[in-house]
């Protein structure tokens, strides 16, 4: 999968000079990234390198300090409401513990934002959302559980069907496969591929699981020290010498996860 | 059919051999709704029909799903049906709607249950409620007794800062309330008693109505409404987070460190807030009193000492501890009955505060009968 990214695809989100604080703790300063249409890049860094934080400020969820974020050919900034709420309709969030509304059940969950910004009918939106649900690999009995019946991975796959109720164009994922056991996790590396080929979003997606990396990332960038220290495919992360980076990909687990590839 | 810009939409078109349906826009489930609307309304001719799909310029899962939807319809009402012009991406997309093998209108619903089904579960509900209401009153004096076995273990810091959170902080509120209140009282009764040229009894009025009933009872319902919700809400969310889970698996009884320090601190915070609105009430009173009726505020003092015994003042301090035990229990109950998620902590903390209320209301009606039994 590694490589695949096209160098010249649209930008379908651009970062530039960007600078994130936290009262008089600073996450990052001068970051410039962008995304192209159609890859999956993930976003790497130690805990507290501000990967959450900058995936926040991609999907609408956190203004920056200072500096310019722009996505899918929309200045954020200088977005009125409205139009926002349109860029955000765009948009599809995997958040790391769900984030699944407690008193709906799963295909309630699912069909949430048909409801909201469709006029189809009920019925048609409990069928869009059993499709959903299906294509995540879950089944449509599933469908009547309510989120504190789900085990870690339904409930990750049940939210992911949540960020693709609307078929997003660009869908951000933090953390997804945080939390699961080892064959479910290998399992939600497959269905983020399964979705990639059939639906065809950009992904961007904040991870510190190596596996996924390798399996999934087309393109990956390493944050530390509030700026961001490497970025390209994970051959080319693993072949360099940068201290940093190799700090970061070559401890035990870095070099295992490349040895099973 | 209109075709507006961007709407999915279809016409129907006779040839000679069966018919032809043409698609176009953009089968988007946000332009969708008309495509639903109109296909629920066709008459499908007999023979063979054509879907023309060659005007359809986006389509997604949910437009995947309208057409799947549609092919299996009219092939399971014996039509030959022939796709054309799809193109190769909406393909795609159409296969993995059909792999998906979800069937129209094969949607799961939850069960409804029956009228006397549920009246079933509710009484079920409530009695089980009840007893552990009871249960936990229990468990709660079994943890007092091995407190006061081990009074090393009392949790003073705790209580202190429950005190100050329960009481001092209720201040403002309470004395704002209840001074109100003494006014209101003076005024409606300074009217009436004035008739009758009985206006110094107005001191009798406010002094005894506020001490003996109202402000217990005032005290109680803000105290019920801002530090027993409170409560519900911090234990609710403890329990959400697996905070008391871990506390349990510390060896720290949730018992010892969330629920007895909250008990003993409104046991002592409540009384002492009862006095302060009795001061409060009978102060709003005094300057009602003294603008409405004229009467000067030695002669107020010199009444209310007559009106209002050291019985009366009593009887009414005496409520708030029962009160107060009454709210946290409740409290600190509808607290740990918290299951999941952030929605069940919102509906256990209504319900914590509707029960403190409504059982602080009819303890204050029993004691009202026992004590004119009593004659006191």
């Amino acid at each position: 999968m590694y490589g695949a990214s096209n160098d010249s695809a649209p930008t379908v989100v651009e970062v530039s000079d960007l600078t994130m604080r936290f009262g008089r703790k600073l996450v990052h300063e001068h970051l410039d990234l962008s995304v192209r249409q159609g890859e999956i890049l993930a976003i790497v860094g130690g805990s507290g390198s501000g990967k959450t934080t900058l995936l926040r400020e991609m999907a609408l969820l956190q203004p920056p300090t200072s500096g310019r974020v722009s996505i899918l050919g929309n200045e954020i900034s200088g977005l009125k409401e409205q139009q926002t709420l349109r860029v955000r309709r765009r948009i599809g969030v995997l958040f790391q513990n769900g984030a699944l509304f407690g008193g709906f059940n799963v295909l309630q969950n699912v069909g949430a934002p048909l409801r909201e910004h469709t006029r189809l009918s009920d019925t048609l939106i409990d069928e869009i959302a059993c499709v959903k649900l299906s294509l995540v690999g879950l089944t449509a009995a599933d469908g009547l559980l309510y989120p504190n019946q789900l085990s870690g991975g339904m409930r990750k796959r049940a939210a992911l069907a949540r960020a693709i109720a609307l078929d997003p164009e660009l869908l951000f994922l933090d953390e997804p496969t945080s939390g699961l056991d080892p064959l479910s996790a290998d399992a939600f590396d497959e269905l983020i591929l399964d979705l990639k080929a059939s639906l065809d979003p950009t992904v961007v997606l904040v991870s510190h699981d190596i596996d996924t990396l390798w399996r999934v990332a087309d393109r990956v960038v390493l944050l530390g020290e509030g700026r961001l220290l490497a970025e390209g495919s994970m051959q080319a992360l693993a072949r360099s010498t940068d201290p940093a980076v190799v700090r970061f990909f070559q401890g035990p687990r870095g070099r295992a996860a490349q040895a099973s590839v | 059919m209109t075709t507006a810009e961007g709407r999915a939409s279809f016409a129907t078109r006779a040839r000679p051999k069966g018919s032809t349906l043409i698609c176009s826009g953009d089968w988007t489930v946000r332009h969708l709704q008309l495509v639903e609307e109109d296909l629920n309304g066709v008459r499908w001719p007999s023979g063979p029909i054509r879907l023309d799909m060659g005007g359809v310029q986006r389509m997604d899962t949910g437009g995947a799903w309208v057409l799947q939807r549609l092919l299996v319809l009219l092939e399971s009402s014996g039509h030959e049906v022939e796709l054309h012009a799809l193109a190769p991406r909406f393909a795609g997309l159409l296969q993995l709607v059909a792999r998906t093998q979800v069937t129209a209108g094969a949607v799961p619903r939850p069960q409804r249950q029956a009228m006397l089904e549920q009246l079933g579960h509710r009484a079920i509900d409530g009695l089980s409620q009840g007893i552990g209401l009871i249960a936990f009153v229990g468990e709660i004096g079994a943890a007092w007794v091995r407190q006061l076995m081990h009074p090393g273990r009392i949790r003073w810091a705790q209580i202190a800062s429950n005190l100050g959170e329960a009481g001092h902080s209720a201040l403002g509120i309470v004395g704002l309330l209840s001074f109100l209140l003494g006014i209101v009282i003076a005024y409606q009764g300074g009217v009436q008693l004035r008739q009758y040229g009985a206006s110094l009894f107005v001191a009798d009025l406010v002094g005894l109505s506020m001490v003996r009933e109202l402000a217990p009872l005032i005290t109680a319902i803000i105290v019920a409404g801002r530090t027993g919700s409170a409560y519900t809400a911090q234990i609710g969310t403890m329990q959400v987070t697996e905070e008391v889970d871990a506390l349990r698996s510390m060896g720290i009884p949730p018992m010892d460190l969330l629920v007895l320090p909250k008990l003993f601190a409104l046991i002592v915070a409540l009384p002492l807030l009862t006095v302060f609105a009795d001061i409060m009430g009978v102060l709003g009173g005094m300057l009602m009193s003294s603008v409405q009726l004229e009467i000067a505020f030695s002669t107020y003092i010199d009444r209310l000492g007559v009106a209002i015994s050291v019985d009366s003042f009593l009887v009414g301090v005496g409520k708030a501890p029962v009160f107060a035990a009454i709210i946290a229990t409740i409290g600190c109950f509808q607290g740990f009955q918290v299951v999941g998620s952030a929605e069940s902590v919102g509906r256990r903390t209504t319900m914590s505060v509707v029960q403190s209320i409504l059982a602080v209301i009819v303890v204050d009606a029993a004691f009202s009968v026992a004590f004119s039994r009593l004659g006191i």
